[in-house]
């Protein structure tokens, strides 16, 4: 859990730690995502047919607040913060939210920081982008057991 | 079995053979309806990985240190799982051994 009580791991960086202090408020959240359905017209007959068996991806938009004590603080916060969101380049990571600590999506960066100063911090809003929409278990589930005798085993 | 999560749902097998060795190795999800046959010789001590995701099938015959692949004579697809329902999944061949598998829930 962050430092900061409400933030999020993005690639395993906490940006709630006391080195980026991020407190984070998810402003968009796809709690399941659009199905990808065509449409066709059926030939000489009346309607439509149908067919899709796929997902949209979805967004998730965060909206970020780095507070500190002074302006030098706000700067050597953001500092590290942008050190570490401009590696998305690298490719997608996975992403966990502090308000949903038990998911995980796989997500990449789609948006830069555009910083709006206040008088002791800077806001910035991050867009994501998860191609597969499903969120997964933060940790996978492993079991064990013994084959029986006659052949035919139900796992 | 009962996964978590809503949506099918890759996974690994490992069969760990035991004493006697198997003419094949079938696995079936009533679940899915998905049924891979595997109709090669499963050593004693060897081992089978099966991934649903990569549809691959490897064979260990050093305790999982390295794997081989073994994908000749396989018919049909390796099952997934579904999330939150029942999979009485059926492993037939291997009369001795262990097995164990991993998955991770998706649409938590």
């Amino acid at each position: 859990m962050s430092a900061s009580g409400k933030s999020f791991t993005f690639k395993s960086i906490d940006y709630g730690d006391a080195s980026y202090n991020v407190y984070a408020r998810v402003a968009t959240l796809p709690r399941m995502p659009r199905p990808r359905v065509a449409s066709d017209n059926l030939a000489q007959a009346d309607g439509t047919t149908t067919q899709g068996s796929t997902f949209d991806d979805c967004r998730i938009t965060i909206e970020c607040a780095v507070t500190a004590a002074t302006t030098t603080d706000v700067e050597t916060a953001m500092s590290n913060v942008v050190g570490q969101l401009a590696r998305s380049q690298e490719g997608p990571g996975a992403l966990i939210l502090d308000s949903h600590p038990t998911k995980q999506w796989t997500a990449r960066l789609v948006t830069g920081v555009d910083g709006k100063l206040g008088l002791n911090g800077e806001q910035f809003t991050l867009e994501f982008i998860c191609t597969n929409p499903w969120p997964t278990a933060t940790s996978a589930t492993t079991t064990t057991g013994s084959i029986a005798g006659g052949g035919t085993t139900t796992l | 079995m009962t996964p978590g999560g809503t949506q099918l749902t890759d996974w690994v097998l490992t069969i760990k053979n035991g004493i006697t060795a198997a003419a094949s190795v079938q696995v079936y999800n009533p679940a899915t309806g998905e049924t891979v046959t595997w109709s090669n010789a499963l050593t004693i001590d060897a081992w089978l990985r099966l991934s649903s995701a990569t549809q691959r099938c490897e064979v260990s015959t050093d305790s999982g240190a390295t794997w081989t692949r073994r994908n000749e004579n396989t018919t049909g697809l390796i099952p997934r799982l579904r999330g939150g329902v029942s999979n009485a999944v059926v492993v037939t061949g291997p009369t001795t051994g262990t097995y164990s598998y991993t998955y991770t829930a998706k649409g938590v």
